[in-house]
């Protein structure tokens, strides 16, 4: 359980985080989404101590990260994929890590093999791939065996087969009764691993809520098609919808659901080809949550 | 406050990158060699250098001469230790596995005393016998 509560920091002019109050439950996946920018590395560093808050406090089962007696057996957090000495292999980054925290040597052992790193273990990490990296990173996190587990952007670098592995490896995570917190700026990588959003924009919270209300949330729209659309376009705009003429020649239309479209059609004898509700897609309303809160304008 | 758990990692970290164990290297090449080198020179100068000369000197500073440079050698190997987790950014990694700054740095700074003064003695003896070796006539 990881609990943040008013956390604020500022760079300088900047405001990075903004008043941030949420909680992580175990058990689950949890996303943490937001534009690039939008704060959340600063949470995830605040989370472990290695940027102090100006503001509020975030505890990890109850305690601030460096009361922890041996963090790594707690926490584990990926950052940064490139946070160790490109000098050294990537067994002896393991060992040093685990030596600091009094984590048995086998356990090394067992992490290389984990995420497939035996062949290259002894090799000067400097020399390894941006997913080579990943996975010596997701190593490092789960060292000892921690009961809450920080990703940042764990799936960036990694080929398809390396993001579903990441994907799994996450679920059996949360499966097993862990704290599992991802953070992604990615909608559609998340509506795929997480059973939990929040969601963040220029350092404010803009959603806390379960997957599947947030894809209630975002609402549907309706795609009509009649022979007669032009009158229809403008009997629903009459009664509230917004209609929309695309390209095909449907009509799609917000702020009415299928059943008031399907009765204004029937009562004035227009009809209808088709009726069928669409689901607005989770990135569509990713972008409509955050539009207004990109810290870097672009036209998209 | 236990510090052994910090200092063995800091100490594995220490000799598992090649910079700094050829920076202790280093050290021990410029102590003994610039040592033997100043020895050499001394005996062949010996026979110019007349009273005020012989007077003045001393074949336990001669021998140990090249240690001014040696200083400079561990001096980078301090600077390293804490300059390259920055540099490559795994000083977070570091914080994050021990969140007491305090202790990271006292057991660096452990780690760099005990494996310079470790080489440091070894070069003064290796250096001493080269060095009276090549002064003996």
């Amino acid at each position: 359980m990881i609990e943040a509560q008013g956390l604020v920091k500022h760079y300088g002019e900047t405001t990075a985080v903004d008043g941030l109050t949420f909680s992580v439950r175990e058990g689950i996946v949890t996303g943490f989404l937001g534009p690039n920018g939008s704060g959340k590395s600063t949470t995830m560093r605040m989370m472990i101590g290695l940027d102090h808050p100006d503001a509020g406090t975030v505890t990890i089962d109850g305690r601030p990260y460096d009361e922890i007696k041996w963090p790594l057996r707690e926490v584990g957090a990926l950052l940064e994929a490139r946070a160790l000495h490109p000098g050294r292999s990537a067994r002896n980054h393991l060992r040093a890590l685990a030596a600091s925290n009094r984590i048995p040597r086998s356990r090394v052992e067992e992490m290389i093999e984990l995420v497939g790193l035996t062949s290259v273990a002894n090799k000067r990490a400097g020399g390894y791939s941006l997913g080579m990296g990943q996975r010596l990173g997701i190593a490092a996190a789960l060292l000892g065996d921690p009961e809450v587990v920080l990703f940042d952007e764990p799936v960036n670098g990694l080929d398809p087969e390396g993001i579903q592995w990441v994907r799994e490896l996450l679920r059996s995570l949360a499966k097993q009764g862990r704290t599992v917190f991802v953070s992604s700026h990615l909608m559609s990588e998340m509506a795929l691993t997480a059973d939990h959003v929040i969601v963040i924009g220029k350092g404010k919270l803009l959603e806390d809520a379960d997957m599947a209300q947030m894809i209630a949330r975002v609402g549907t729209s309706v795609s009509v098609r009649s022979p007669d659309a032009s009158r229809l376009a403008e009997l629903l705009s009459g009664s509230g919808g917004t209609v929309v003429l695309q390209k095909d020649g449907a009509l799609l239309v917000t702020d009415l659901d299928p059943a008031a479209i399907g009765e204004t059609s029937a009562r004035e004898g227009i009809v209808l080809h088709e009726l069928a509700p669409q689901r607005a897609s989770l990135e569509e309303a990713f972008m409509a949550l955050t539009k207004e809160h990109l810290e870097f304008g672009h036209a998209t | 406050m236990n510090l052994l758990p910090t200092v063995s990692s800091e100490w594995l970290k220490f000799r598992s990158v090649r910079s700094t164990v050829y920076t202790l290297a280093v050290t021990v090449f410029l102590c003994v060699g610039i040592g033997a080198l100043v020895c050499f020179a001394e005996r062949q100068q010996w026979p110019n250098e007349g009273l005020p000369g012989h007077v003045a000197f001393d074949p336990v500073r001669t021998s140990l001469f090249g240690f001014f440079f040696a200083e400079i050698a561990i001096g980078v190997i301090g600077v390293l230790i804490m300059s390259s987790e920055y540099s490559s950014g795994s000083i977070r990694t570091t914080l994050a596995a021990t969140p007491r700054r305090l202790s990271v740095l006292i057991s660096k700074a452990l780690v760099l005393f005990a494996s310079t003064i470790v080489v440091g003695e070894a070069c003064s003896f290796v250096s001493f016998f080269i060095g009276q070796a090549v002064l003996h006539p």
